[in-house]
């Protein structure tokens, strides 16, 4: 599909400004931090000579543009400076961390679009009913509550009843499976760990449900206003007066898939309150991810790591959105007719 | 063609008392919406007199008493206390003059700047016009909380810098916003006369253009009030907003965090404030959009 | 061709008996009255043409038939008889059983009627397997193979070139009268006994109008359909059909054959349709009917179409006018004319309005 490769390759292309975009105004933020972040790092009873040290190795004393340049070659090499307060490499950090975010991000995603077009449909073909006034009412409620309340709540419930565990990935005493891709249920399944595997999951669960919820909420009214659209559209007509279809099948797959494409970007488009929320959700479940890692950086104004977690955020974005945009033009051939 | 003058200027307002009167009775029908506006003026009541009504306002200021820490909900303390001693019910009554007015202003300041500048950008067309969407579109690129946190943080926990922190991340989406709707009413027939007739390019927008975009911004703006104060309170809650001991609702929470999930009171009650007032201002958006656009659902 | 009388009972052995239909909808402005008490017959593979302006309720009849009416509160009286059963007293399920199967429908819009997401041969799949042909194959060949080859020879029927590419075709990538033929296809396959045409080659080229047009009447004739053929355009009526009944107003006013209306036709609003068919100018003016459409709001009194009749009487205005025959066939609901009609066929000489 000749056609399809120039559609994907343009989006791409026109992604790179945007990149170059978030990149600078990451630098720009960490740059303001005012007051004298070598004399945070050395801490208070450091002497002037190690403070220089600091600061040289930083390159704290260099003009803008230096740092910038600076900010650039070392971003290229994959080098994005080191923590002041753990000390390591910032892209270490990141590395060893991005996977706990990545599981807990797709577990909400999976969860999030799975339950809101579930319970979209179901409100769409009750609608008017009572039913369909309470899943509004839910769905209203899923996107206005805090999520970093909603996980406490979670917390609470699953202290009290102690069904689930309320703090990290696994348990202490647990040994995590042997790192393939760094998310210990996916890691777990491959090593044929089936305890682990569950133990993990257990533990996913909560954080992903708070997480996931706003994503509901979303997911659901518009999978409700689409396939109320949908219904009302000629081709439905005709599939019942002209062919005689039946109503099940009319709604479940005639309406249902023309009803869903919208629902995809919507996805994409509502991916940045996932990332947003991550960064509340690891610190209530103490989930090791870069979501914790950025806000206790944030905390003690950290800046090399507030900074990647800014990249970061920016890059799963954008790229999220590329895949979007690229996922609407397979489930609408008329799209695809429209780009080639 | 000539444009008659009469029909442009009337094309391009809404007969005023016609439709003021069709959108009030729309708005006050369902009960959904009226039970959020009068819920929201019991809070705005409530949060000008919290130091009043409050039975313990010296809490939210500093006091404690290590006496009565950590007790349970009762006629006494409605909302139990905290680690301090200090009564819940109180800190979260005076804590919604923070919560809301740290929420709420920096939303009507992006949206002040924002919206001239979106229909600017649209109407103008050329280099602002660029210029603007370049910039705009780094900033909306980035998820808003985690921007917001990085500012925050970047220039000092405080509650003043978060808020400051809000404004630059919640501007360019105001931008965006109108920008579309300017750049497509632009060639609309009756903007094109009144260009046509002479009339000065800030005129046209602020009578053609943002008038007729009102509809959408004010359903968006108000919901927006809503998650204003939703982010200020996550900023509190990571600590680069509002800082202790601040009765601040996100903050409380925070506080709140080591004492669970035995005395879960602490976090709860601020939590359960913060997610009321979200949902009610998004009913109330909710009711205007159909209110005021009683074709756009079903 | 049964004779057909609104005054008499449904006869026998007729498809279709529309008895005093009436529909109403509410809108913002007030209660339409959409359908003022139609009375319509169909013989089984006759092809009637419906025809009137827009608003004079043609469409809403066969929504009404086929139950698709989506305003409220809709059917509000009357009687759909089809084949001796009254339609609105069964149940929706029941309903199920003859629409889309005995009865199904074309519309006007061939663009918005096809589902944008599935191919063509997908939607004819979904309507094949469900269909009374599935009996005639059902052991004969191996599997899915069956539905492919009826799929292909359907849309042959209906004049399809490469039939092969219009399977693989996603709507959108066909013309407008292709779209149209695989519609028709689709609403051919539970080889219903009736099929409601309404409008369907208004949105098409005057060529491909043509070819439909042939179409529907091979399909009609090959496979004893009956068809409803809906229309503003009187010429492309006297192309098609056998019967024509012209509407006005939510009513039926004049009902006859296709010769007998372009011959002897009574009803006055009749006679200014014939006349703006047969030329557009006279005398360098452009004809046309006087007045405007009805509002279907408020009905004027009497006849509704009194208010823009050259030959209103007094008593027009005041009393609702009664159907009346004239003829084998041919029944009109205008008092004075047939009154005129039959002053002058007793003293002899030409009847007014007859073309020569």
């Amino acid at each position: 599909m000749l056609g399809h490769s120039t559609f994907v390759l343009r989006r791409i292309v026109a992604v790179i400004p945007v990149l170059v975009g978030i990149i600078t105004i990451a630098f720009v933020v960490s740059r303001i931090i005012p007051g004298d972040p070598a004399r945070v790092a050395a801490g208070p009873s450091a002497s002037q000579e190690t403070i220089d040290r600091i600061r040289d190795e930083f390159g704290l004393d260099d003009p803008w543009y230096a740092q910038y340049l600076d900010f650039w070659s070392g971003l290229l090499q994959g080098d994005l400076g080191r923590s002041i307060i753990t000390g390591k490499d910032v892209t270490a950090d990141i590395a060893e961390y991005f996977p706990a975010t990545l599981e807990l991000t797709l577990a909400a995603l999976l969860i999030g679009s799975l339950s809101g077009i579930v319970l979209g449909v179901i409100a769409a073909r009750r609608a008017g009913t009572w039913t369909d006034r309470f899943l509004q009412l839910f769905a209203m409620t899923n996107i206005g509550v805090p999520q970093f309340w909603l996980a406490l709540l979670l917390q609470i419930l699953a202290s009290m009843t102690g069904l689930l565990p309320v703090t990290g990935r696994l348990s202490a005493a647990t040994a995590p499976p042997p790192s393939i891709t760094g998310m210990y249920t996916v890691d777990a399944l491959l090593a044929g760990d089936v305890g682990t595997f569950f133990e993990a999951l257990g533990h996913l669960l909560l954080p992903s449900i708070a997480l996931a919820a706003i994503l509901t909420g979303i997911v659901m009214r518009v999978t409700r206003a689409n396939m109320l659209d949908v219904v009302s559209r000629d081709y439905i007509m005709n599939a019942q007066v002209a062919a005689g279809l039946g109503p099940r099948l009319v709604f479940y797959k005639y309406a249902l898939k023309n009803a869903m494409i919208p629902v995809v970007s919507t996805i994409g488009l509502n991916f940045g309150f996932l990332l947003s929320g991550s960064l509340l959700v690891e610190t209530v479940f103490n989930w090791a991810g870069i979501g914790l890692y950025t806000t206790t950086a944030a905390v003690s104004q950290d800046f090399q790591p507030i900074l990647a977690g800014v990249l970061v955020a920016g890059a799963a974005y954008v790229i999220l959105n590329l895949i979007t945009d690229v996922s609407y033009g397979v489930l609408d051939p008329r799209i695809r007719k429209e780009s080639a | 063609m000539a444009v008659d003058v009469a029909e442009t200027r009337a094309a391009s307002r809404l007969r005023p008392s016609e439709s003021q009167r069709e959108f009030f009775s729309l708005l006050l029908k369902n009960p959904v919406t009226v039970a959020a506006l009068i819920l929201l003026f019991v809070i705005g009541v409530v949060a000008v007199f919290a130091h009043q009504i409050a039975p313990y306002p010296e809490d939210a200021t500093g006091a404690t008493n290590l006496s009565e820490r950590l007790q349970g909900p009762s006629w006494a303390h409605p909302f139990g206390t905290d680690q301090l001693g200090r009564d819940v019910f109180s800190r979260v009554l005076i804590g919604a003059q923070t919560s809301l007015t740290s929420g709420m202003i920096p939303i009507l300041v992006s949206a002040a700047i924002g919206l001239p500048a979106g229909a600017i950008a649209g109407y103008y067309g050329g280099w602002i016009d660029s210029a603007i969407m370049r910039v705009t579109d780094v900033l909306i690129s980035l998820p808003r909380l985690v921007l917001a946190i990085a500012i925050g943080a970047a220039l000092g926990p405080s509650l003043e810098n978060a808020m400051l922190a809000l404004i630059i991340v919640w501007t360019p989406f105001y931008v965006r916003m109108i920008y579309g709707q300017a750049k497509s009413l632009r060639q609309e027939v009756y903007v094109e006369a009144a260009r046509a007739l002479g009339v000065p390019s800030w005129k046209i927008i602020l009578r053609h253009i943002l008038p007729n975009c009102a509809s959408t911004m004010i359903v968006v703006f108000t919901m927006d009030l809503g998650f204003g104060i939703l982010t200020m309170a996550s900023l509190g809650f990571v600590g680069v907003g509002a800082q202790p001991p601040s009765p601040e609702w996100g903050a409380a929470v925070a506080e709140g965090r080591s004492a669970m999930p035995d005395w879960w009171w602490i976090s709860v009650f601020p939590g359960a404030a913060i997610c009321l007032v979200v949902v009610i201002f998004n009913v109330l958006g909710e009711g205007l959009r159909d209110a005021l656009d009683p074709h756009a659902r079903k | 061709m049964s004779v057909t009388d609104p005054n008499v009972e449904s006869p026998t052995d007729t498809l279709v008996s529309i008895r005093d239909l009436h529909v109403k909808f509410k809108t913002w402005r007030g209660m339409v009255h959409a359908l003022r008490g139609v009375d319509l017959d169909i013989a089984p593979g006759e092809v009637l043409g419906v025809i009137g302006e827009s608003g004079s309720g043609k469409s809403a009849s066969a929504r009404a038939l086929v139950r698709a009416l989506t305003t409220r509160p809709g059917i509000v009286g009357g009687r759909i008889l089809f084949k001796g059963e009254d339609v609105l007293k069964l149940s929706d399920r029941q309903f199920r059983r003859l629409r889309g199967r005995e009865v199904t429908m074309v519309s006007q819009d061939p663009s918005s009627s096809l589902n944008p997401v599935f191919t063509v041969r997908q939607q004819l799949r979904d309507v094949i397997v469900r269909s009374p042909i599935r009996r005639e194959h059902e052991g004969k060949s191996r599997g899915r193979d069956w539905v492919e080859a009826v799929a292909r020879e359907e849309l042959r029927q209906v004049g399809l070139p490469n039939v092969e590419r219009v399977l693989d075709s996603y709507p959108h990538q066909l013309s407008g009268g292709m779209r149209q033929r695989v519609l028709i296809a689709i609403a051919l396959i539970n080889r219903p006994s009736l099929l409601i045409a309404d409008e369907p080659t208004t949105a098409l080229d005057v060529t491909v109008q043509a070819e439909i047009l042939r179409l529907l009447r091979r399909l009609a004739h090959e496979r004893e359909l009956a068809v409803m053929f809906i229309s503003h355009d009187l010429g492309v009526v006297s192309q098609l059909c056998d019967r024509v009944v012209v509407m006005y107003a939510g009513r039926v006013v004049e009902s006859a054959s296709i010769e007998d209306m372009y011959r002897r036709p009574v009803h006055p609003y009749t006679r200014a349709l014939l006349a703006l068919t047969a030329n557009d100018w006279v005398d360098r003016r452009l004809v046309e009917i006087p007045g405007d459409t009805p509002d279907m709001i408020e009905v004027p009194n009497g006849c509704a179409f009194h208010p823009r009749c050259p030959d209103a009487r007094p008593e027009c205005g005041e009393r609702h006018p009664e159907p009346e025959v004239v003829g084998g066939g041919h029944w009109v609901e205008c008092p004075p004319q047939v009154a005129a009609r039959r002053g002058l066929q007793v003293n002899g000489g030409p009847l007014p309005g007859a073309e020569a």
